[in-house]
């Protein structure tokens, strides 16, 4: 350990004005790796190396900037301890880049580690550090788990300069904030931190950067590690943080006074603090009409609720209230258990675990058997299963109702946590009835109601109960309507909009 | 912007704890079964002589701002005296919680659950109580908040669906003060006063301090005190008018029995395990208030944060709901001749009272002064 904080000690001092001994050095901290690049340039008598790594760079750029060095052919002899001579220097060849001056070892490693082609002259106290990033990256694509019907489709990329142009593109504001830092001692990632001054709660921002500068690890090589290591518990199977591959999700998150973390190396950026009604809303619901999308959101909570609750149910009214259920129904049901060999609840487990295999299946499996999966699968739950006597057709019929319901959330973890809650209760429903279920409910709101994401209640304008965020909770106003941000943000400026000039003839002229 | 080191509740919240407290056991349990059909008239004198109390509790918690009725006794009577009486509040509220803890455990065995035996039903409950009082306040006001909605939707959808079946028959009522006012006045004083309406004083003494402008305790008192007797009188002349005064009187459960007749729209029959488990989380909330006011004052004895009871003192409440009477007539003789007696009145009535005295005399000089200063 000592050895290493000694190393970088060494590295941490000012550059020798030696390119000689520079070389000497990255030559040794680079090893034999093959991307590793360096050549010495020499101008009459004054020795120079140019270094970068050939995997992080555009090629077509090395030559450029090599042609241009060319072009400068009458060499430099530069005083030893002339202080702006690199930036001179810089500024007079390159002139049009936006040039960064390292000034140790360090640094100049990590501008070669980032993509840049850094020239160190004879004689010059800083290192010149030309932007020359490329590689392959793949183009922004649409989204391919947080899909719309109605508007934008881009989505981000591994990139992260791509995605916050992606960003920035959308808030066009000067207020706009990008706050870098670089995670994990060996990955090296680029990491984000994005907020509006003016409108995030700057202790929010705070908070979370600090959170952020807590973070000790080896490697972040998507949002989820960062997200555990930021997030207030992990002893929850709620996602405590919003991560969405939505340039538009990340604006108007940001505009809501939020912060937006973005990572490199991965689509998916991080929204913090979020509160649980975030997962049942998608940004299309501001792009449709608010009947339809006050409409969707119901849906979606519904679709939550059945996702979570209907095998539970099902087994507790099966196997302890029959009293509930129709009569005629309750002789249907039973007589479709007749021929089954299991109580309810091995039945449910039966065909939920068979489900969740299916579908962890389908993931992972390679796209070309898909086909036989789903025909096996389809065919095993769907009729088989059934015909075999081994479950009933009400179960099919409730799993695979469960099933779907569980694909309506617009967040994918949020999803994931209906999915194992599930398993719970049906435990506690097999052993306890209706009485049991709502044990575990009455358990799982009382958890909720503990969490905090960055220090904002979970299960804000809810609980506590936020009149003046009602626009936007369950009911989506019009917008012209909605001109306020959400509360629980605690944002600095609370008002987004005046009432519209209509509203405001009839209110005479009464403005606030 | 981490978990504050103070918790807080909101108004809204303190509201919300109160009436769902309130209502919690007396939808239950009948209210007023003395008072015949003029149970309702019982309840309205009950709430106008729980105004005082009200008032009473909230100028001492005002007094002293952030402080509960604990820390207020030992201030004022000194470390001994205040924390005998502090423990006299423990035992009373933990052994209301077991008292509503039995209820609900009569209730489940008799309507949907026969054959579950008592400890169950009491320790699966109170284990969840007992998370619910590890969360803390906050989170108790917050639930409160989130189950209050639907407790009054039942209350309504019952109503709704018993005028739709056509059992409710307002000549029940009739006729208004048949007795005259001499038992309804036994009744009240101090059946009702004790329960429901003098818990309304009972859990202000404690939350009130959460609250952030004190001041405003008063009206949020008077706000739930009104509203709660109001859905209890809805509640009330409800059974009255589908079950008759006498049968309102019979029945351990009467609003279950009103639940039993519902019969509407060819499938909207046998309903009453839902009304049980939407009685259940009003019964929650009541008994977690309860346990977290005993485990407040534990704390304000001891010095140990109140979390660490949790578990513990939420068991010993489930063995006392199932060994304090031998069977449900014990419990429920319990209920109507022992606790208004020798529970509610003292602790409901005579201490606050007493301190209220000594409190008005001590602080009588410098009156203005502390108004000032709050």
């Amino acid at each position: 350990m000592s050895g290493i904080e000694l190393e970088d000690e060494k590295m941490s001092q000012p550059l020798q004005p030696y390119a000689k001994s520079c070389r000497f050095v990255l030559e040794e901290k680079f090893g034999h790796t093959t991307d590793f690049c360096l050549e010495e340039i020499s101008q009459s008598g004054c020795l120079g190396i140019i270094c970068y790594l050939k995997t992080m760079v555009d090629l077509d750029a090395i030559q450029e900037i090599a042609a241009m060095l060319q072009v400068d052919g009458k060499g430099r002899q530069f005083g030893p301890l002339e202080e702006e001579a690199a930036r001179a220097y810089g500024s007079r060849i390159f002139t049009t880049m936006s040039l960064q001056y390292p000034a140790t070892l360090r640094e100049v490693m990590d501008h070669i580690l980032n993509g840049y082609m850094v020239i160190c002259w004879d004689g010059l106290h800083e290192a010149i550090a030309v932007p020359v990033q490329g590689g392959e990256q793949r183009a922004v694509s649409e989204p391919t788990t947080q899909t719309v019907v109605k508007g934008p489709k881009d989505s981000f990329t591994e990139s992260i300069v791509t995605n916050m142009s992606l960003v920035r593109r959308r808030i066009k504001s000067e207020h706009l904030r990008f706050e870098s830092m670089t995670l994990g001692v060996d990955t090296r990632t680029s990491i984000e931190l994005l907020y509006i001054e003016g409108i995030t709660n700057i202790r929010i921002v705070n908070e979370v950067r600090e959170r952020l500068g807590r973070i000790q690890t080896s490697s972040i090589l998507d949002s989820g590690s960062i997200e555990e290591f930021i997030t207030d518990s992990n002893l929850t199977p709620f996602p405590l943080l919003l991560s969405t591959e939505r340039p538009d999700s990340i604006a108007g998150g940001l505009l809501e006074g939020r912060t937006a973390i973005l990572v490199d190396g991965t689509p998916f950026a991080l929204l913090a603090p979020v509160s649980i009604h975030d997962f049942f809303q998608t940004p299309e619901d501001y792009y449709l009409h608010f009947y339809i999308a006050t409409f969707i959101r119901w849906i979606r909570y519904v679709a939550f609720l059945i996702a979570l609750l209907l095998p539970a149910l099902f087994v507790s009214v099966m196997t302890y209230h029959h009293e509930l259920i129709p009569t005629n129904l309750l002789i249907n049901l039973m007589a479709q258990r007749e021929g089954v060999p299991f109580p309810t609840v091995v039945e449910a487990f039966l065909m939920e675990l068979t489900f969740e295999v299916l579908r962890e299946a389908g993931i992972r499996m390679p796209r070309a058997i898909g086909q036989t999966v789903s025909i096996v699968g389809a065919l095993v739950i769907g009729q088989a299963a059934v015909e075999a006597g081994i479950v009933s057709n009400a179960m099919v019929i409730i799993v695979s109702l469960t099933g779907i319901c569980n694909y309506v959330s617009p967040s994918y973890s949020f999803a994931s946590s209906a999915r194992l809650l599930r398993f719970l209760l049906i435990i506690l429903a097999s052993v306890l009835g209706l009485y049991g279920t709502l044990l575990g409910v009455v358990i799982i709101v009382a958890h909720l109601t503990g969490l905090r994401s960055i220090g904002v209640p979970y299960l804000s304008s809810t609980a506590p109960w936020i009149m003046e965020d009602q626009d936007d909770v369950f009911i989506r106003l019009p917008m012209f309507l909605n001109r306020k941000r959400p509360r629980l943000l605690m944002p600095q400026q609370v008002t987004k909009q005046s009432w519209p000039s209509k509203l405001l003839g009839r209110k005479g002229g009464g403005s606030n | 912007m981490t978990v504050p080191a103070v918790e807080k509740l909101s108004r809204w919240q303190l509201f919300v704890v109160m009436v769902t407290f309130e209502l919690g056991s007396a939808l239950v349990v009948g209210v007023g079964n003395d008072s015949r059909k003029d149970a309702w008239l019982a309840l309205i004198i009950g709430a106008i002589a729980g105004l005082p109390l009200i008032w009473m509790v909230s100028w001492m918690l005002r007094l002293y701002p952030g402080q509960t009725i604990y820390s207020i006794l030992k201030i004022t009577l000194g470390k001994w005296i205040g924390n005998l009486l502090v423990i006299g509040y423990v035992i009373y509220f933990l052994y209301l919680a077991a008292y509503v803890m039995r209820d609900f455990i009569a209730m489940m065995n008799a309507a949907v659950l026969p054959r579950t035996p008592a400890g169950i039903i009491g320790f699966t409950l109170m284990s969840v109580v007992a998370y619910i009082v590890y969360l803390g306040i906050e989170t108790i006001g917050r639930m409160a908040e989130i189950f209050a909605p639907y407790m009054l939707l039942f209350t309504v959808a019952i109503v709704l669906l018993c005028l739709m079946s056509g059992e409710i028959n307002l000549h029940n009522l009739l006729p208004v003060l048949g007795d005259g006012w001499h038992p309804i006045i036994k009744d009240v004083f101090p059946a009702v006063l004790g329960f429901p309406i003098g818990e309304m004083p009972l859990i202000l003494m404690v939350l009130m301090a959460y609250i952030k402008r004190v001041d405003k305790g008063l009206g949020v008192g008077m706000a739930a005190l009104g509203t709660g007797t109001f859905l209890l009188i809805i509640s009330i002349v409800l059974q009255i008018s589908v079950l008759t005064a006498d049968g309102k009187a019979r029945a351990s459960f009467p609003l279950l029995n009103v639940a039993r007749l519902i019969s509407t729209a060819e499938f909207l029959e046998r309903i009453e395990p839902l009304v049980v488990f939407l009685m259940m989380l009003g019964i929650l909330l009541k008994i977690s208030v309860f346990t977290i006011l005993g485990v407040q004052g534990l704390e304000a004895v001891v010095q140990v944060p109140y979390r660490h009871f949790s578990f513990p003192i939420s068991m010993i409440v489930a063995f006392i709901a199932i060994v304090h009477a031998k069977s449900f007539t014990d419990h429920i003789i319990k209920g109507t001749r022992m606790l208004p007696t020798y529970f509610h009145m003292p602790f409901q009535v005579y201490i606050p009272a007493v301190l209220f005295i000594i409190l008005l005399i001590k602080h009588r000089p410098t009156k203005g002064k502390v108004g000032e200063g709050t």
